[in-house]
């Protein structure tokens, strides 16, 4: 098994699959850039965006999925609105984790460009917001309203223009 | 930190998420924050989901919509007779993507035009129908550039007012004319489409009406065109309603048309078009024909040729002869897909007797005995 190792924004070394780190869109690029090869072992991609404790989880998640499949995507799905009720049970339990780790893991999946990480906690966060009132995702996201309040209700009133058909 | 961590994501990964939430929780979401509501107003797609329906006999508070931070991209206005209302739209200051005009009255040409104008540079559809202009002016010096314009349609307007886009949709691609009032102290309608379609260098799909028929062929001067369509309609006019049609004209036309994958005629009355579409355009893969009361009041005496590229036939009239539907049956052994408005016990055995291809046999009534 070939591994390469990792290093976190807080200088601590992960040792782990090729297959698995090449999930990442960005160190595939990375290491092709480099010209680093499956022989240089001594080689360390630095990851400065990435916390030991959020690199640890993305390679949990990596190396779960590194032989899925690759989605493909049409137009079609392009236009319509999305299901967020497909999440398998793994990754649910894999993302019970508190909401500073959430976001953490959307923006190094966002940086490290792992489409499948990117999608399932994107769906993770909708999930929190659908179906909620505004008052009740301002809780969930401890989000303060800043609005005056004619500035809200010329928001209210505007909604009333946003027809979906 | 003062933002929580939702409002601080960067504004490509909220958009990612916006795309999981229906219309309704995105509304609740920009009534979150003023963050959340730039957010949701910035974000393309989701803009793209609402139109703005201005509506005079349904106005809602009009100062809300002037001091939104949002971009809406699709605006339908309808019924609108003020002039007070135009300016307002005007000076919203948006840009719209997709707009529908209908049903409205301009007290004056220039107030049409400013609203063209306001809207022509970023409008990629636009259908404007049924419009009414009540102090005319020329429009001829007009110099408005549409220049991400793909679609448009114009239905029942004033001949005139064809004349704003005649020089200036290069990157059009769909267009659909259907019922035009001549007016007759301007340019003729005649002279407006042909520089219209000479222009109109990249149109795939194409739709004219009666009135644009006539306009187009009813001369003995060719229609010379650079498009290549692969989709043709061609409202025929019912008998004799428009009896100065050079049909040789639109055969001819057809003739250059060697693209055209799917075309559909209403009232086709002519032998010489049903001839060349059948045995001449190869490219075909779906035609239709439309009638209001027969489907083609034709005689058919030509022999159609066993036509391999037709996969879809629509035959849409309530009368269908079985001789005409058993001929084109025959002529058409590869089609997999056939749509009739009645089906009757007779059909249903001449379909089984001379199509071996049929699978799909779609209709909307059963005529029983």
């Amino acid at each position: 098994m070939q591994t390469i190792k990792l290093q976190s924004s807080d200088n601590e070394i992960f040792e782990c699959d090729l297959a698995v780190a090449k999930c990442s869109a960005t160190i595939r690029t990375m290491l092709e850039d480099l010209g680093i090869d499956e022989n240089s072992e001594d080689e360390v991609v630095p990851l400065p965006n990435v916390n030991s404790a959020i690199l640890r989880k993305v390679i949990q998640f990596c190396t779960y999925h590194k032989d899925d499949p690759v989605p493909s995507s049409t137009d079609d799905d392009e236009n319509k609105e999305k299901r967020t009720d497909d999440i398998t049970s793994w990754d649910a339990d894999f993302l019970k984790v508190d909401q500073g780790t959430l976001f953490e893991l959307i923006l190094a999946a966002n940086y490290l460009d792992i489409r499948s990480l990117l999608d399932v906690t994107c769906k993770t966060v909708a999930n929190m917001i659908k179906g909620k009132t505004p008052d009740e995702i301002r809780k969930t996201f401890n989000i303060k309203n800043d609005f005056t309040p004619a500035e809200e209700e010329q928001v209210r009133k505007e909604n009333t223009w946003c027809e979906e058909k | 930190m003062n933002q929580s961590y939702l409002e601080n994501l960067p504004i490509e990964i909220k958009e990612q998420i916006f795309q999981y939430l229906s219309s309704s929780d995105i509304l609740n979401l920009a009534l979150v924050s003023k963050n959340l509501n730039e957010s949701v107003g910035n974000c393309r797609k989701c803009m793209e989901k609402y139109w703005i329906k201005f509506y005079t006999f349904n106005l809602k508070d009009l100062d809300s919509l002037e001091n939104s931070c949002r971009h809406y991209v699709k605006l339908k206005i309808n019924r609108v007779k003020t002039d007070d209302y135009f300016d307002y739209l005007i000076d919203l200051n948006q840009c719209w993507k997709k707009v529908l005009v209908y049903n409205c009255e301009f007290q004056y040409a220039e107030k049409y035009l400013k609203l063209i104008k306001a809207i022509a540079d970023h409008v990629e559809e636009l259908e404007v129908a049924v419009i009414e202009v009540l102090c005319f002016e020329n429009f001829e010096d007009v110099n408005i550039k549409f220049p991400a314009l793909k679609r448009i349609m114009l239905r029942n307007m004033p001949s005139n007012t064809m004349e704003i886009f005649v020089k200036s949709c290069d990157n059009l691609e769909v267009a659909t004319f259907d019922i035009a009032n001549e007016m007759k102290s301007f340019r003729p309608l005649r002279e407006l489409m042909k520089e219209f379609l000479r222009n109109s260098k990249k149109l795939k799909h194409l739709q004219l009406g009666p009135n644009y028929i006539r306009a187009l062929f009813s001369e003995n001067e060719a229609l010379n065109v650079d498009f290549q369509l692969t989709h043709l309609l061609l409202k025929l006019p019912i008998a004799n309603d428009l009896p100065d049609i050079a049909y040789d004209k639109i055969v001819e036309f057809l003739r250059t048309q060697l693209k055209i994958e799917w075309i559909i005629t209403m009232e086709l009355l002519n032998d010489d078009i049903l001839h060349v579409i059948w045995n001449e355009l190869n490219s075909i893969k779906r035609a239709s024909f439309i009638g209001l009361v027969e489907l083609f009041e034709l005689e058919m005496g030509f022999d159609l040729q066993p036509k391999m590229s037709i996969t879809k036939l629509d035959l849409i009239s309530r009368k269908v002869l079985i001789s005409q539907l058993g001929k084109l049956l025959r002529a058409a052994p590869c089609v997999d897909c056939l749509h009739v408005c009645i089906l009757n016990r007779h059909m249903m055995g001449t379909i089984a007797r001379e199509s071996f291809s049929v699978k799909n046999l779609f209709y909307e009534h059963i005529e029983e005995d």
